[in-house]
This record gives structure tokens, sequence and C-alpha cells, in this order.
């Protein structure tokens, strides 16, 4: 029996009515697939807590939008989003089931456990992040250089960066610049990375110099697995 | 606890960009009628869904493949984008929510999809096959464009089959919302028509044992005066209780 992935999406609007929808690459749902999860996406926001029942772990997916008509995006949207993203967060974490948080996902994370965030860091910074790649060192015993090694190139699409880490996180990969690429949680099975690894997978790897990145999703899901398996008392 | 309602992910703002997008209005449709609703992507994994959730609802989209009801397109303005595994997802969790006893409502293109899994045939083009100036606002079937205004819905009436199920949900007249241009043309096994338009078209279909049931129209969208009608959604939830049960 395949664990049950909850994925959240991304506000969109249909080009035919304009109609208020979700949306998610399917890079998530195959990155998922891949990794020997079963994915679904939470389309109801006030339902996180059934979510949170139902499911066996959550992947917090990057922001991604589309709208015919960009004033159809607003920033109220943006802020729905952030406040589901980090209620269904809280659902998983006191549920005591696992999270994969990506490039959003990841800032979501650290906001939910008492860190923040610095927006446009482009500007004070003078460092280019995002469509673009760079490397980054990993951290001793981390899940990302067991599975990946010390240095390696990842993708780059983001104008957010962290900016205090929260107290229970730990840095687990770090660019050449200094920005905090991927943490874990102490104690909790929480993980998270800046860049898409779901982007890198297959035969057309983004950055074509980087890993294949399906191992990290393979973890993930036996992660939840094993959670599973724990909370059934087995 | 609520029972689980698979929604059928639909393929993109065009047709194999690379993106699911899904209609809140569906999710809303099936939370506020008490269900909770899931999203299905893959169709290698329709027997896990299965397990997965209590009911199946069957979304709008674009036209299936005909080779689905055993024709095939004669001439190249018949064709109209369609997606291959949109196609094969629907499909796939359509005959086998139905093998499991589990219910399924399909709206639109969903109707279509569970006439056609029950072995039943479509007009590919109303007006050019029946003669009938279906109401129709004129969906765009090809060429999806980012900066096409929104098309407007057409109405108009439909009859409800007095002695049908339906007949106990809806009203016997009933104005409904209308954007197609596919419809039903012989019926799956085991299915009747719960509802026509004045022109003839099946406009609506349930299964005479099976806890299945369609409708041309779009019920959870509000469409100009039309609110979104939850009275369907309710009796489709309502089923999916009692099947658990």
């Amino acid at each position: 029996m395949r664990p049950i992935i909850c994925i959240t999406g991304g506000y969109a609007f249909d080009r035919q009515f304009h109609s208020k929808s979700l949306t998610l690459n399917k890079t998530y749902t195959a990155a998922v697939t891949a990794g020997g999860g079963l994915p679904t996406l939470a389309l109801d926001f006030d339902a996180f807590d059934e979510y949170a029942a139902m499911a066996d772990g959550l992947v917090l997916s990057g922001s991604q939008g589309f709208s015919p008509d960009p004033s159809l995006l607003s920033d109220s949207l943006h802020t729905e989003r952030n406040q589901f993203e980090q209620a269904i967060a809280r659902a998983f974490l006191q549920a005591g089931k696992p999270i994969l948080g990506i490039c959003l996902g990841l800032q979501q994370l650290n906001v939910v456990f008492g860190g923040d965030l610095h927006p446009n860091f482009k500007l004070e910074d003078g460092v280019e992040h995002m469509m673009t790649k760079h490397t980054i060192e990993t951290a001793e015993g981390s899940l990302i250089r067991r599975l990946f090694g010390t240095g390696f190139y990842i993708n780059s699409r983001h104008n957010v960066k962290i900016g205090t880490l929260a107290p229970e996180l730990v840095v687990t990969a770090t660019s050449p610049d200094g920005v905090i690429e991927a943490f874990e949680h102490k104690t909790l099975p929480v993980i998270a990375c800046q860049w898409h690894p779901e982007r890198m997978r297959g035969d057309f790897p983004e950055p074509p110099e980087g890993p294949d990145m399906t191992p990290l999703f393979e973890s993930f899901v036996a992660l939840c697995a094993e959670e599973k398996r724990r909370r059934c008392g087995e | 606890m609520k029972p689980k309602i698979l929604i059928v992910s639909e393929d993109g703002f065009a047709m194999d960009t690379g993106h699911f997008v899904i209609s809140l209005d569906y999710g809303k449709a099936i939370s506020q009628a008490g269900g909770l609703p899931l999203v299905a992507f893959d169709v290698l994994h329709a027997d896990a869904y299965v397990d997965m959730a209590d009911g199946l609802f069957l979304t709008g989209g674009p036209d299936m493949h005909c080779y689905r009801y055993g024709e095939i397109y004669r001439d190249r303005s018949e064709i109209t984008p369609f997606s291959r595994t949109r196609d094969d997802l629907d499909f796939a969790l359509c005959q086998r929510f139905l093998q499991a006893g589990k219910p399924v409502f399909g709206v639109g293109r969903g109707m279509q999809v569970l006439n056609v899994a029950l072995g039943g045939t479509l007009y590919k083009d109303i007006a050019r096959e029946t003669g009938s100036p279906h109401p129709d606002a004129g969906a765009p079937t090809s060429g999806f464009d980012a900066t096409t205004a929104p098309a407007q819905f057409a109405f108009h009436t439909v009859s409800v089959q007095p002695g049908t199920r339906l007949a106990g949900i809806l009203d016997p007249v009933e104005k409904v919302n209308s954007c197609h241009h596919e419809a039903v043309r012989t019926l799956g096994d085991g299915l009747i028509a719960a509802a026509a338009a004045p022109d003839g078209i099946i406009e609506a279909i349930e299964h005479r044992t099976l806890p299945c049931f369609g409708v041309q129209w779009h019920p959870e969208r509000a469409a100009g005066s039309l609110p979104c009608d939850g009275r369907l959604f309710t009796h489709f939830v309502h089923l999916c209780k009692e099947a658990i049960q």
C-alpha cells in the first residue's frame, strides 16, 4: 500500500471562464510517484485537519500560479495560500506526519517554526538566485549529504530567502553566497530545500550538472511509511 | 468522518503543457455537500485511488477521443484537442469505481465519460449531426488562448423524466447553463435518460441499479443569474455515505 502524499497547489484561473482554480506542475506528482507515494491534492482550504488525518505525508510545493488576467492573482490570494499552507503544515506536525517543503514550502516551514524571510534579497546582496543554477555545500550527517554527497549543482528559482532560521531547524545545505538552501528539523520528520528537486529527475535533469533527485522522494516516502507503521504500532 | 470524494484532475491550461489545473468550484461544491475533496493524478494508481476514496466525481473538460466509443475521425476538421492521459485516467477510474459499487457523478464531459464507459456513444457535434442549434455560448474547442475573453454561458430548460431518481431531487422543469457541443447519442448499458432539453438532447442520465448519474450542465458553477446548485452534490455525497455503511 503506497503512502498517501498530500500536495498543495497554487492559485490559477482557467482560460475559458477565468474561474478560480488550483494548479500543480506534473513534475511534483511524477516525483512523488517515483518515490513510491500516491499523490493527491488538497482542494478545500478549510479541511486541513481532515487531510492530515487521511494522508501519510505532506509536500508543500513551490509558488506557482497562472492567470490570463494578472489582476485576478491578487495579493490576498497569496495571503490565503500562505495561511492555508501554514495551517495544514501545523496539522500534519500535530499528527506526527512527515513534511517535505520545496522552495516556497521551505519558506512556509521556517515561518511555521518561528523563523522569518528576506524578500528580494538580491537587491541588497547583489546575487542572482532566480532562473539560474549554482553549487551548494551540504552539512555532515544530513540526509541530503547521505544521498547526494558534499557538493553539487542545483537549480535556483527564488527571490525570497530565509532571514532568521527558526531555532528548531538545522541547516543542511548552503550556497557559496551564504543562502540557506536546505534544512531539517532537530527532532520532527521535516525536511526542506530551497531548490526544485522535482525538476531534477529522469532524462531531463535541471540543471544537467546536478544529480538525479529521485532518491530524495524515495527517502521522504519511506519516512512516511515508517511513521505510519510506528503510528499503527507495528 | 466525511466521505472522501475523488475528483479527476484536468490537464493544463492548454493540453500537455505539463500542469494539472482543477477548478475550486468543484471542491467547494463537494465540501459544501459534506464531502472531503481529493484530486487524482495518475492512471497508474487507479486501483489505489479506488481504495483511497468513497466516490468519484468526473469533471468537465475537452472532448474525449472518439475511438472510446468505436469511431474514428475521418476528417481533420472533426478533430478537437484531446488529452490521452486525461481520457485514460477518467475511464480507468470510472470503470473501477463502477465495478467496486462506489458512487460516480459526472458533469459535462464527466457525464459523457460515464455514458461511454458503460458502452454508450456520443454526437461529436450536435449542430452538425442533429441539425439542432443547441444553445451553447461557443466554448472554444481549440486554440486555448490566455487573451481570449471569458466565454459566457448559454441557458436552456430541461424537462426531468418523472419516476427517475433525479426527479426526486430536481424540479420537473429546470433552467440550466449550457456549454457543450458533444452530447449523448445512445445510452450505455443500464442507463436511462433522466432529463432532456427542448430539442431532445439528453441532459441527464442515471443508472437503473448502480449509484451513478450525470448531468450535461455545470451545477457547480454560478453563471449569469443562475447560482450554483448544491442539490445534486448533496445527493451524491449522500450516496457515498450510504455506500460506506
